[in-house]
């Protein structure tokens, strides 16, 4: 192949000259040209090279199912590789290289597997496992160079530089392809008044259009009707797949140059009443000797390559044809002056074009050259199906059509399998019942008027024109065999799959097609098969005795053509893979100190350090503090839901397992509630704001879970009780105020309000008025300290949790965090979510006695089963070190063995250095629990940190036991 | 800018406080009956499901089958709606759980079709009409007032559909 751009003609602008790089040489093109024809302009003609035997390879086609040109395009951490030159638009300053060889691609020392190449057919990677020894010693060694060898691009390593998003769009038809037919189809349904999206992948639409003589300016005239029609116009936009509902998956390419803002790709998510498939048919190669050799490409290309780009992709041409569409482009040829030999493998054909010889009942049987193509040796092909070489032909360009196959992939992504038609000997969609029709190429109709009438048809929804064989029938022909020397014949260029691999794959028992598939990577590559699926499926079936129809094809899944993962993941990355979600307090805390933590999606403040403190310090001066004085806490992540209706008590009492139907109007209580197999599920308090208003709070991590629970039931098992729930979780601050001084901190604040013991008793709930806010406040704790949580309106939670600061500093006090919270929890034996795992019980907890006899709850009748009462369950203790210098670990597992094989008698579940007791001190779950171990010793298992240490089980209370603090 | 909003070329995006916000709901048996309660304060025959009116107590919004949101109200009216009995229905002060993002300019709707799953063509989402959602993770719901279009939020996730919104309408300058 040497081409050469034309002196005039083509959609380019000339005017906009271009320049890039490939392979670190300056070459210039045009606006509008692709990456492939500027290269072809330029006359180069080696771009890549073969997977395996890195054979040389040049632009094979001009569409996505490229199988030679396959470059890596910018550099850096804008590299992208495995780009197909024909559908990258060439900009200014575009760099590209070539990919799978060293130094390059025009110089390739790989090509040296081409001389191993009968150790390297298709399976020998399988066979290495097996070794030359036996075992898989060999394969280990096999491995690191089989690794290394993979892939054709390297992708770069650096964080993705540029931006995606995600789009949605609705609309009345989404046409698929903007050739004749989908033209058609848009400007036939548009004037029926629909409102239709018109997706073409190629930058440029028209689709077949820009192919023919003439055929640019039909297809700008129909765009601007279209576009006049109110029709959106959406290219660079691959429909990569059709799911569920009729919903299409789309990919928008919007700039190659995206700037600091913009994106660089678009996923779009489409809902269309209707679909129309207007995907065109992609052209067939033939299976011959040394068809990849560059210079070999598909004859429809030609005639893109010659009238939409006006470059010549050679100087002398042989065009090989089994039916009637490469007689245009030899037609074409002539017109740029390409002097062309036809070779027809029918017996008869058309009328040759005006200047084109044709040899009819000829076939090509192998190329000649030793690097590009020089030459191709033809010959007639016998009855036995076998081609003899008669002569040889110069040429340094070969364009091939071995018939068209229509692109089905988006129907089959639906399910139907694509179903064999002998008329135009290829698959077409097979039968829906969604609103899906598929017309022109993709509906096996090539003539141009048909397929415009096809695609009118389609856009109403009429029927249209049936595929017809012609007055000349294209000739069912896929592999040229020959006698003699073997020869190699390319069906997967990429992936250098030959006709005899799939021939070796059969005989070696994969006869399913999806199996020969796999075995001989056919299909696999970055073209997904759209050229070399048909051939391989046509040699399966002459090696097994079956017909094409019988061996089927395999399943086509999304997407279509490769994409981006960055451009799925939209802008779903980094700070936006979860939402944050901040308390109303977040500013606040920041301004003083905290230091945050995640706890699920929520920032909380984890410590309050002082200069110097690590976190240890800190909670430790927190912890201590809030027992001798008193400590500030941000609690707003809690969960709070509002239950309100006049059966409102009774839900709460179905929901858990003590009763709440007769709590008084402003008390609180703590409650349990249970998952139906009678495991726990989540505690919180519950405070009666009125007779039928009751605020619920539950666990951070369970807010959500609950919510949708209760939703479920109400709606579900009891939509007869009047209970409304409504979140309130974001719109209430609540600050926990904590220590032997939170009566008198908050008494300095708050002045319309009785905090002594006498009117306000513990689990009591008051309205007050702080810094000018109202607020409720709630005399509760989680610390086993006098305590009282203060609820406040988003708005004014900043100036009351100022007024209480301001209160609580000249009593020593201090702000702490979760770190804090819960170390003086687990000094109480105070439950939360590591012991709340969802595998223990109540009665594994210690908290039997809470359940109720009276009612009827959510888990009741499960939690008493006898797989949930025996004894070697898992329950609740407190554990300490002997040598009270030892530190404890979250997780160790608990044993009388030191050399721990299993999972042992139990493990801790949390642990913290406890000022108070002067050691650390853990809770755990052990089995038979106080009652089998308690004052026993054991051995805290921990080989991955600490080792073993000596522990002693105690009761999990530590801390003021009795709760002498928080009730007085 | 100063009123916490933000403007790009195509998109003008203001961060409100939604002001006193109640919420009003019905059980099945008393939905018409709480209907004309409400449309009584209000002044206004109450909206049917998806819809959104202007009254004279604020915006009153209904939001699911047995729920009206009544945004930006007075404190009258507030009373009033107040004073419903559990027989009747229930009434929540919300004020301060929602903020309230408000998207105008010409690529307005460019900018919604990148947060929601939503059909925002005219005939489907014509002025007056409100739907409950998802953007990025986060349930909100979305309002269409003329050219402009209001989401609500859950306050407590505002900080972080702010980022989204502002990082999505850069691309129009």
């Amino acid at each position: 192949m040497s081409g050469y751009r034309l002196d005039q003609g083509g959609l380019i602008d000339r005017a906009d000259p271009l320049t890039f790089t490939f392979d670190g040489t300056e070459y210039q093109g045009f606006g509008g040209d692709s990456l492939a024809s500027a290269l072809m302009a330029n006359g180069v003609d080696v771009v890549g090279r073969g997977f395996k035997y890195h054979r040389p390879r040049g632009v094979m086609s001009a569409g996505v199912e490229e199988g030679g040109a396959i470059l890596t395009v910018g550099s850096g951490r804008f590299r992208e590789p495995n780009v197909k030159a024909p559908v990258q638009p060439l900009y200014q300053g575009l760099v590209s290289s070539g990919q799978n060889a060293w130094p390059s691609v025009r110089r390739d020392v790989g090509r040296i597997n081409d001389v191993m190449k009968r150790f390297l057919a298709a399976g020998f990677y399988y066979k290495t496992f097996f070794g030359v020894r036996g075992g898989t010693k060999d394969w280990m060694l096999f491995e690191k160079v089989i690794r290394r060898a993979a892939g054709m691009g390297r992708a770069s390593r650096a964080p993705d530089p540029d931006r995606y998003e995600t789009a949605h769009a609705t609309c009345d038809l989404l046409v698929v392809g903007s050739g004749p037919a989908g033209l058609a189809a848009a400007k036939a349904a548009a004037g029926a008044g629909k409102d239709v999206i018109l997706a073409e992948q190629d930058f440029t639409l028209g689709g077949s259009f820009l192919a023919r003589s003439g055929g640019i300016e039909q297809a700008v005239a129909a765009i601007e009707g279209l576009r006049a029609a109110g029709v959106t116009i959406m290219p660079r936009t691959c429909v990569f797949g059709l799911y569920d509902g009729c919903v299409a998956g789309m990919i928008e390419q919007v700039s190659d140059d995206p700037g600091l803002h913009g994106v660089r790709q678009r996923t779009w998510v489409v809902r269309p009443r209707e679909i129309v498939l207007a995907t065109g048919a992609i052209e067939q190669p033939l299976a011959f000797g040394n068809n990849d050799c560059p210079g070999v490409m598909q004859a429809g290309a030609v005639s893109t390559y010659l009238n939409r780009y006006a470059v010549a992709p050679g100087k002398r041409a042989v065009i090989a044809t089994t039916n009637d569409s490469a007689y245009a482009v030899a037609a074409d040829l002539v017109t740029a002056g390409i002097p062309v030999t036809l070779i027809d493998a029918r017996p008869s054909g058309p009328d040759a074009p005006e200047g084109v010889k044709v040899m009819h009942g000829t076939v090509p049987i192998r190329t000649t050259g030793s690097y590009v193509l020089e030459g191709v040796d033809v010959g007639p092909l016998a009855e036995d199906g076998y081609a003899t070489v008669s002569r040889t032909l110069p040429c340094d360009l070969l364009a091939v059509s071995g018939g068209w196959t229509p692109v089905v992939h988006l129907t089959s992504h639906r399910g139907p399998k694509p179903v064999w038609n002998d008329t135009i000997h290829g698959f077409l969609a097979g039968s829906t019942t969604e609103p899906i029709r598929t017309c022109g190429a993709a509906a096996g109709i090539y003539a141009h008027d048909d397929c415009v009438a096809s695609g009118q048809a389609a856009g109403t929804g009429d029927a249209g024109p049936q595929p017809e064989a012609g007055p000349h029938p294209a000739m069912p022909l896929y592999e040229i065999k020959t006698h003699g020397k073997k020869l190699k014949r390319f069906i997967d260029p990429q992936h250098d799959v030959t006709a005899d691999d799939v021939r070796l794959a059969e005989r070696e028992g994969f006869v399913s097609i999806e199996h020969n598939k796999r075995y001989t990577t056919l299909g696999m590559a970055t073209d997904q098969g759209k050229v070399g699926n048909i051939i391989g499926i046509a040699i399966m079936a002459d090696a097994s005795g079956r017909t094409i129809a019988e061996t089927g094809t395999t399943t086509f899944r999304p997407p279509y053509s490769p994409i981006s993962i960055g451009a799925l993941a939209g802008r779903g990355t980094y700070m936006h893979f979860r939402p944050v979600r901040r308390t109303p307090l977040h500013e606040w805390n920041l301004a003083n100190g905290a230091v945050m933590t995640d706890a699920g999606l929520w920032k909380r403040p984890w410590y309050f350090p002082l200069e110097g403190e690590s976190v240890d310090d800190a909670y430790i001066r927190e912890m201590k503090a809030v027992r001798a004085t008193v400590g500030l806490c941000d609690v707003s992540s809690l969960g709070k839901i509002m239950v309100q209706g006049p059966d409102a008590g009774d839900f709460l009492n179905r929901v858990y397992v003590n009763g709440f139907a007769k709590l008084p109007v402003g008390k609180a209580r703590y409650g349990v509630m249970l998952r139906d197999d009678g495991m726990v599920y989540d505690d919180g308090t519950v405070w009666r704001m009125s007779d039928t208003d009751f605020l619920m709070t539950t666990t951070t991590a369970n807010a959500a879970g609950v919510m949708a629970k209760l939703e479920e039931l109400l709606q579900t098992r009891w939509p007869d009780l009047k209970v409304q729930l409504t979140s309130v979780s974001d719109q209430w601050a609540g600050i926990a105020v904590a220590g032997p001084k939170s009566r008198e901190t908050l008494q300095a604040v708050t002045t319309d309000c009785d905090l002594s013991d006498a009117a306000f008793p513990f689990m009591g709930i008051r309205e007050a008025r702080i810094a000018g806010a109202d607020v409720w406040i709630a005399r509760i704790s989680f610390s086993g300290e006098r305590a009282f949580e203060v609820y406040v309106r988003g708005g004014a939670a900043d100036a009351v949790m100022q007024a209480l600061w301001d209160a609580a500093r000249p009593l020593d006090g201090v702000l702490y965090g979760t770190e804090a919270l819960g170390a003086l929890r687990i000094e109480k034996g105070h439950v939360a979510g590591s012991e709340l795992d969802g595998r223990t019980s109540l009665h594994d907890l210690g908290l039997g006695g809470m359940a109720s006899s009276k009612k009827a709850f959510i888990g009741k009748a499960m939690m008493d089963r006898e797989g949930m009462r025996d004894p070697d369950r898992l329950q609740l203790v407190g554990v300490a070190p002997v040598d009270a210098s030892r530190r404890l670990r979250a997780g160790a597992l608990l044993d009388t063995r030191t050399d721990l094989i299993d999972h042992g008698q139990g493990f801790i579940t949390a642990v913290t250095d406890s000022p108070d007791l002067g050691h650390w001190i853990g809770l755990a779950l052990v089995k038979g629990g106080l009652e089998r171990w308690e004052g026993k010793e054991m051995t805290s298992y921990d080989p991955a940190r600490d080792g073993n240490t000596a522990v002693r089980i105690l009761s999990p209370h530590f801390f003021d036991p009795k709760g002498e603090r928080m009730h007085g | 800018m100063a009123d916490g909003s933000s403007v790009a070329q195509g998109v003008t995006i203001t961060r409100e406080d939604c002001g006193p916000f109640w919420q009003v709901t019905a059980w099945p048996d008393t939905l018409d009956a709480v209907a004309v309660r409400l449309g009584g304060i209000a002044g206004v025959q109450a909206p049917g499901p998806g819809a959104m009116v202007d009254s004279d107590i604020g915006q009153i919004a209904r939001i699911a089958p047995l729920v009206w949101w009544v945004v930006g109200t007075t404190a009258e009216a507030a009373r009033a709606l107040a004073d419903i009995a559990p027989e009747e229905g229930t009434a929540l002060d919300m004020t301060d759980n929602r903020v309230r993002f408000s998207v105008s300019g010409p690529y307005a709707r460019s900018m919604m079709m990148r947060l929601a799953p939503l059909d925002f063509r005219d005939r489907s989402f014509a002025s007056g009409t409100i739907a409950a959602t998802a953007a990025h993770h986060m349930s909100v719901q979305i309002a269409r007032r003329e050219e402009a279009w209001d989401i609500y939020i859950t306050a407590t996730f505002a900080d972080a559909l702010a980022e989204v919104l502002a990082e999505t309408a850069a691309q129009w300058g």
